[in-house]
């Protein structure tokens, strides 16, 4: 057929009902009501939502393939090898020392002791409110296309993150996401190349109101939690930021707030004990950040902490199918990898350019004060 | 409307006064969904159009809808190597629109009936309507009605909606020899019908 001329176009199918009238948005108040309240509907679902481990602000794609991961009853019944494990202050010898009683078989709660051993032995600069939390952190996240068909490609995408975080919440913070191209699943087809502008920064609107308790995700408000293990648990199971079933959910928030993030070390601690009494969890003996640096993993539904083998310090995350996935692989197919390279205070954000900075949505608005 | 509402043959991506683009903003709506909302106001004009041209502007509104909240739901698996997400948009569009394609077709049908369109026309414009509706018109909505959904589909994405033959064949997800062919298919069709009726009206002409 391509041999045959092309007729061009045709004048008088231009011209047919060419004054027909396109609304602007704002008149299409009806379709753009229905798009508004299902936002909202997602947002009230999303703000209680299992984010499993995926970074704050901007580029979470394909989400929601394990956000909700099946927990295998091959996992279900590795549970109850985890049950036994107390709340009890962790050994105070420091974690290498004590690799040499490391059990014969690596439990999941003995990882999460040894790393939490390795958080209360660490030391952190304290920020003052006003300052910032820097991060900087390479992911690797699932990316996803469908098909008219119904059938879906997918290839991982990696980027670079810098974030600054308003230690109180109420200032704007800002985050920088650079492109490093998209990477082939093993059973995947070639992905396609970035194009386009591989830099994007966007503003982090305030979440806190001066005098108001501080937002959940900030570090003020980490601050403000109970650090004894048997409290902190309580406080998580109360408060799940979620609808995923409650040891699910726990899981899942322990990585949202361990994620891009300084924590203090007692919480830090208490966090890896609480993680510890997750029933689900097991040991993944070699697993791999996202900047190829080996170490060992707890993982629970496909969601895995992954700790320097010496030193038990959290190098990131991972993330793995528990079931074979159109589209994706098999069950166990890596499907994302963090890793968390360095963690400051800083005092002021960089300059940016108004032209190059995207404004992110979806802050708080405080009243004025008297 | 202040802006024009169409894609234009370049296809460029809204962002050229320095706006995130379309894949900036769906990436980011993933994680926080009110981002999305830019998306419906860059691109609802232009689906409204193209929707109202084949179904009338009542339909068109409810296609608008129905296509952003089928995108909305669907922006996990957006590809984000396609900056501009208007050819995305379109085909989704064009999904919806086929929902109502007896509809549409029924409208071409009226059209060539009676030479009044009833997808932009009121009954208080009738008359002028009539006035004004010529053979060529008719013939036109005629063979419109004629053509095969996947060819018609094509044929308006490029002619209305003024996407490029790689846009279309994106929106359709069809290799883009899918897209010359259909519309060289679709194009001698209308053509023919076009040339029937001038040449009947040469004709009648030559007898006055």
């Amino acid at each position: 057929m391509t041999d045959l001329p092309d007729p061009g176009p045709i004048r008088e199918l231009a011209d047919l009902r060419a004054d027909v009238a396109g609304r602007a948005p704002e008149e299409l108040h009806r379709a753009r009501g229905q798009l508004l309240a299902e936002i909202q509907a997602e947002r009230g679902i999303g703000d209680g939502s299992p984010s499993a481990f995926l970074p704050r602000g901007a580029s979470r794609p394909s989400a929601p393939r394990w956000r909700r991961p099946v927990l295998l009853a091959a996992t279900a019944a590795a549970a109850a090898a985890v049950l036994s494990v107390s709340l009890l202050p962790g050994p105070s010898t420091p974690p290498e020392a004590s690799r040499t009683s490391a059990p014969a078989v690596l439990t999941a709660a003995y990882v999460l002791n040894q790393a939490a051993s390795a958080a209360a032995a660490s030391s952190r600069p304290v920020p003052r409110p006003g300052q910032f939390i820097y991060v900087t952190s390479v992911t690797t996240y699932v990316s996803s296309e469908i098909l008219r068909s119904g059938k879906e490609k997918s290839w991982l995408y990696r980027t670079s993150r810098q974030i600054w975080q308003s230690v109180d919440g109420q200032r704007a913070g800002l985050l920088q996401i650079v492109d490093r191209g998209n990477v082939k699943l093993p059973w995947g087809p070639v992905p396609p190349p970035e194009t386009g502008s591989p830099v994007f920064w966007t503003s982090l609107p305030a979440s806190s109101c001066p005098g108001a308790a501080p937002a959940r995700g900030t570090y003020a408000f980490l601050a403000s939690l109970p650090t004894d293990p048997g409290s902190l648990r309580a406080w998580l199971y109360q408060h799940r930021d979620g609808q995923n079933q409650a040891d699910s959910q726990a899981w899942t928030d322990i990585g949202d707030m361990l994620r891009e993030m300084l924590v203090p070390p007692k919480l830090a601690a208490a966090l890896f004990r609480v993680a510890g009494t997750i029933p689900g969890a097991t040991v993944v003996p070699h697993a791999t950040n996202a900047v190829g640096r080996s170490g060992v993993a707890v993982s629970r539904s496909g969601l895995e902490l992954i700790f320097d083998p010496r030193t038990y310090q959290l190098i990131g995350e991972g993330g793995v199918t528990t079931k074979a996935t159109p589209g994706v692989g098999p069950a166990g197919t890596v499907i994302a990898s963090t890793a968390q390279l360095k963690e400051a205070v800083v005092g002021h954000l960089p300059k940016i350019p108004p032209s190059q900075l995207d404004t992110s949505e979806g802050g708080v608005t405080c009243p004025k004060a008297p | 409307m202040s802006k024009p509402a169409t894609l234009g043959r370049d296809g460029p991506p809204p962002d050229a006064d320095g706006r995130a683009d379309d894949a900036t903003l769906i990436a980011r709506s993933r994680s926080e969904p009110e981002a999305f909302a830019a998306i419906f106001d860059r691109h609802a004009t232009g689906i409204h159009r193209y929707a109202a041209r084949r179904l009338g502007p009542g339909p068109a509104e409810d296609v608008v809808g129905e296509t952003f909240l089928v995108a909305f739901r669907r922006r996990d698996r957006y590809d984000l190597s396609h900056r501009n997400a208007g050819p995305w948009l379109f085909g989704i569009a064009t999904n919806m629109i086929s929902r109502h394609r007896q509809a549409e077709v029924r409208l071409y049908r009226a059209l060539a009936r009676v030479g009044v369109d009833p997808a932009v026309e009121s009954p208080a414009d009738e008359v002028v309507a009539r006035v004004a509706a010529t053979g060529q018109r008719r013939a036109l909505a005629a063979a419109l009605a004629g053509l095969k959904p996947a060819d018609r589909d094509t044929l308006l994405l490029v002619d209305w909606a003024e996407l490029t033959y790689d846009q279309a064949a994106l929106a359709l997800d069809v290799p883009v020899g899918t897209v010359r062919s259909r519309l060289n298919r679709a194009r001698r069709k209308i053509r023919e019908a076009l040339d029937d009726v001038n040449s009947t009206l040469a004709e009648e002409h030559h007898h006055d």
